[in-house]
């Protein structure tokens, strides 16, 4: 399965919609029964019968054993409604050997969206730069998930992508409690980063923050003088890469180490990824948090 | 600091290219867009300072080496002279007695000289040298001062006269590093100009290594000699081989193959006769030669030759051998009278008178040349008298019968060392073999035993290892086949020597004529003591030679074979002397007193020393082939692109290691 769910065999297909049904497909097809399939109507507890309540619920059966009227009561039927938010900040554009960042974010987001509507569930899909842009309104059709991969291929990176403030605006904007998913490589201020994911788990959502790098950002492969050019300002930096290396392995690692940190105390999932790596993970990552709010 | 090749020198401006390529490596880079640039910039902002200090450490390295590889090349000279300054050298001109070596041409001085010329010329204008010619001792004719008249140099090298005198190599570059201090530069070259005999090897390595590489070697030759002839003369005096008619002529051959050569000896100018002698190649060996004339007492002389050939400097060689009588007094009465006589029977006629032992402890004591001792040893004033006569340079033999006695004798006289050796000898009794007699016997019987040898019995050699304070030889035991013991030990007492016997031997009067062992043994160690009674009057010519001083007259006139010369009186730890050098070999007579001159033995070995061992002995200096160049290069000061190659490539190995490390650490 990791084979098939491989981003780079995934990068060499153009419909989205299709690549990201192959990748829920293939992702199911591998588990066992699943244990959030069926739950439509679901038997909670019996009542004593009151004057008043609707005689439709009344449980015959019961009344045929004990000749006492009881009224079957079942758990609200409620639609989980899953945000997921792609970062297409200017940073997105990096890319290596692998996908860009931007492509394999579009890919788990797609793959995401179908794996949420296949379980009934509604899924929303928005973008933010500096600030969130809906791309998508939640929706429990599957009919919209074409539409919604369209949208999705189309979107374009821009800005320097601050997330903090696309974090407080996506916590004041969705009223209604869900799972709210981060995808972004998170290359900004973490301590704004990790208040805006705060503010998330405030306004009462799970979160999780699926966080995607490009390989060469984690182990800096470069050799000799190179220039590197901010994607998102910074000027170019001018050094040899082999002589800086260790350093930089350094600074990224407190970065990383910080945000995990953060991301526990805040009891947000957190899940580091690269471009290399086969989407599976995320979509797992996704049925933990999907199952702890069902709880 | 001048350069051979200065052209070569402007590849010091490569030292630019390090950074040249560094700067065009900044802009062939590759553009990366990136991220994640924060944490980038924060490496970058860390790191900044450390990869500064590195990168500049690095060029430097860089620069370093082809700095040095372009010098190197350049063949930079230390030390060298500028234009303003001519070049310096120190010339140091071998006069010895092999120089005197011929061909035919002319003698390898001639040829030396040329050489002098050579380098003279070699020095341009305004050089300045200074020149030392030097033989067994160094001389600056011209002085210490450097002269930049090098004509003057060059007449001064041309009157310079070949001597008879041997080689001291450490003589002359003692004086070459004095002359030294007196160049601006304080470093001149020094050239050695000299046939490089074997014996060259001896130089001292402290002498050459004052000179830092400075000193540059000419051969005057790399020819071979051909050549045998005689260096001395000496009598023969090997134990049990004695006799006074014997001499001992030194001959040398510097053939490559053993030779043969005829040795005429003529004694006080009596007809010659010739002895073949064989040596081999490149070698030395005693040529034992018979002269009946020899027997009388008296002052011989002996004129050695072997036939005229292209070495002349020792094709004779000079000897004279005193023959005089030995005053020996016998302080026992009973055996040691004996004995006394026993060993003046085995010695050459006329050698011994034998004092009565009355005049011990008289004023005569100071003409007695030895103590027998035997029996009642002496104590009191007379042991007091004999201990100074000793230390004065007599000898004593001791006989021990009691080693108790002995040992009381010999703490008398103060010779510590036999006293406890004595004692720890102890009495050795027995019975010695009945059927053998005379010195024959004794050699037979030596011979014969496996558990003895010659060498066991060599007094001379004995005397020859005492050391020079009171230590004692250690004592030797000769043990028969029978089991029967000799015990025989020397010591240094002062000037003279001491000597103590013990034997298994039943000592009586009537079989002391009869014992083997102690006759020719005690003549041979009376010998030895007495500094051998027919020992010759020979000194080497360049080498000081003394004689006692019987007049108070501050000179004298020697009488020598180049006419008269002057001695002077001088004084020593054992009194005055009239000293002067034989300048030639030959015949001297000073204050009453003939001694022969002799070329010094180690001028006879015509065979050039190995190249190798002749440059190890000068320190590492190398053997200068072609003049020319030396003068060229070396004269002008010290080569040292090899040292700029070995730092060039160790820069080199530096900065690779260097940025193994660099990379490592990042």
């Amino acid at each position: 399965m990791s084979n098939v769910l491989d981003p780079k065999i995934l990068s060499r297909m153009e419909r989205l919609d299709l690549v990201a049904r192959f990748v829920v497909e293939g992702f199911l097809s591998g588990r066992h029964k699943s244990p959030y399939r069926g739950y439509s109507v679901e038997f909670s507890q019996h009542r004593a019968y009151a004057p008043g309540d609707d005689s439709r619920h009344i449980d015959w059966k019961a009344y045929g054993k004990t000749e006492r009227y009881y009224l079957k009561e079942y758990q609200q039927e409620t639609n989980l409604i899953a945000h997921v938010l792609v970062d297409v900040s200017k940073s997105m554009e990096y890319r290596n050997e692998h996908l860009a960042k931007i492509d394999y974010a579009k890919i788990a987001a797609a793959s995401l969206a179908f794996l949420i509507l296949d379980q009934q569930d509604m899924a929303g899909v928005y973008s933010f730069g500096k600030y969130l842009k809906v791309t998508t309104e939640p929706t429990g059709r599957m009919a919209a998930f074409y539409d919604m991969c369209e949208k999705l291929l189309s979107l374009k990176t821009a800005g320097d992508g601050q997330v903090a403030p696309a974090l407080h605006q996506a916590a004041e904007m969705i009223k209604r409690r869900g799972v709210v998913v981060v995808i972004s490589d998170f290359l900004s201020d973490v301590n704004e980063t990790l208040r805006g994911l705060e503010h998330l788990r405030f306004e009462g959502h799970d979160v999780l923050a699926l966080h995607v790098l490009d390989k060469a950002e984690i182990e800096f492969p470069f050799s000799g003088t190179c220039v590197f050019e901010g994607l998102e300002g910074g000027g170019s930096v001018l050094t040899d890469a082999p002589r800086i290396r260790k350093r930089y392995k350094t600074a990224l690692a407190e970065f990383l180490e910080r945000l995990r940190s953060g991301c526990v105390r805040a009891q947000v999932d957190y899940l580091r990824t690269d471009t290399s790596q086969p989407l599976e993970r995320i979509l797992a990552a996704y049925l933990i948090s999907r199952g702890r709010r069902r709880r | 600091m001048i350069f051979l090749a200065p052209a070569v020198a402007f590849g010091a401006a490569l030292a630019a290219a390090p950074i040249i390529i560094h700067l065009l490596n900044r802009r062939r880079y590759k553009r990366i867009p990136w991220a994640a640039m924060a944490f980038l910039l924060e490496a970058v902002v860390r790191s900044r300072r450390r990869l500064q200090i590195e990168e500049w450490l690095l060029m430097l390295l860089r620069a370093a080496a082809l700095v040095l590889f372009a010098l190197a090349l350049a063949r930079p000279l230390l030390n060298a002279a500028g234009p303003s300054r001519g070049a310096e050298a120190v010339i140091l001109l071998d006069k010895s007695a092999s120089m005197r070596y011929s061909e035919g041409a002319g003698t390898l001085f001639d040829f030396a000289k040329a050489r002098v010329h050579e380098i003279l010329s070699g020095l341009g204008a305004g050089g300045s040298a200074v020149l030392v010619t030097f033989d067994s001792a160094a001389e600056l004719p011209l002085g210490i001062e450097p002269s930049t008249d090098l004509n003057e140099i060059r007449s001064c090298a041309d009157r310079a006269t070949v001597g008879w005198a041997g080689t001291d190599y450490n003589a002359a570059l003692a004086a070459a590093a004095e002359a030294s201090k007196g160049f601006p530069s304080r470093a001149p070259a020094v050239f050695v100009v000299s046939d490089f005999r074997r014996g060259a090897e001896s130089v001292a390595s402290g002498v050459a290594s004052k000179l830092k590489g400075r000193v540059r070697l000419v051969p005057v030759t790399d020819s071979d000699g051909d050549d045998m002839g005689v260096v001395g003369v000496v009598p023969a005096g090997q134990v049990f081989t004695t006799s006074a008619d014997l001499l001992a002529v030194k001959v040398v051959n510097s053939r490559r193959t053993r030779s043969t050569a005829g040795v005429s000896v003529s004694v006080d100018g009596l007809p010659p006769e010739t002895t073949p002698v064989a040596v081999d190649g490149q070698s030395a060996a005693n040529g034992l030669i018979s002269a009946p004339a020899l027997s009388n007492l008296g002052v011989h002389s002996i004129v050695a030759t072997v036939p005229a050939d292209p070495y002349t400097a020792n094709d004779k060689a000079y000897g004279i051998i005193v023959r005089r009588p030995l005053k020996i007094a016998g302080l026992s009465a009973g055996e040691a009278g004996v004995f006394l006589s026993a060993a003046l029977a085995a010695a050459p006629q006329g050698s011994f008178e034998t004092v009565n032992a009355a005049v011990v402890g008289s004023r005569e004591v100071n003409d007695i040349d030895g103590f027998v001792l035997a029996g009642e040893l002496p104590t009191g004033v007379r042991a007091e008298a004999i201990a100074k006569r000793i230390r004065d340079g007599a000898f004593a033999a001791v006989f021990v019968d009691d080693p108790a006695k002995a040992k009381d004798f010999f703490s008398a006289i103060d010779a510590k060392a036999l006293a406890e050796a004595t004692a720890a000898a102890g009495e050795i009794t027995g019975a010695f073999h009945p059927a053998l007699s005379g010195a024959h016997a004794v050699t037979e019987f030596i011979n014969s035993s496996p558990d003895l040898s010659l060498a066991n019995v060599n007094v001379k050699r004995l005397a020859d290892f005492a050391p020079a304070g009171e230590g004692i030889v250690t004592p030797m035991v000769v043990e028969t086949p029978a089991g029967q013991k000799a015990f025989l030990a020397f010591a240094r007492v002062g000037d003279g020597m001491v000597a103590v016997f013990n034997s298994s031997l039943a000592r009586e009067s009537g079989n002391f004529a009869v014992s083997p062992f102690f006759v020719p043994l005690l003549y041979e160690t009376l010998s030895a003591l007495v500094g051998d009674p027919s020992a010759g009057l020979t000194v080497p010519c360049g080498a000081v030679a003394t004689v006692p001083a019987t007049t108070k007259s501050s000179e004298v006139d020697v009488e020598g074979p180049e006419g008269t010369l002057k001695a002077a009186l001088k004084g020593t730890a054992k009194g005055f002397v009239y000293a002067f050098v034989p300048p030639s070999p030959g015949f001297y007579k000073v204050a009453g007193v003939e001694l022969a001159a002799n070329v010094p033995a180690s001028e006879g070995m015509l065979t050039l020393a190995p190249r190798s061992e002749i440059e190890h002995a000068f320190g590492g200096s190398a053997v200068s082939g072609d003049l020319a160049a030396a003068v060229e290069h070396s004269a002008r000061g010290r080569e040292i692109s090899v040292p700029l190659l070995i730092a060039a490539l160790l820069a080199l190995g530096l900065e690779m290691l260097l940025v193994y490390v660099f990379k490592r650490v990042a």
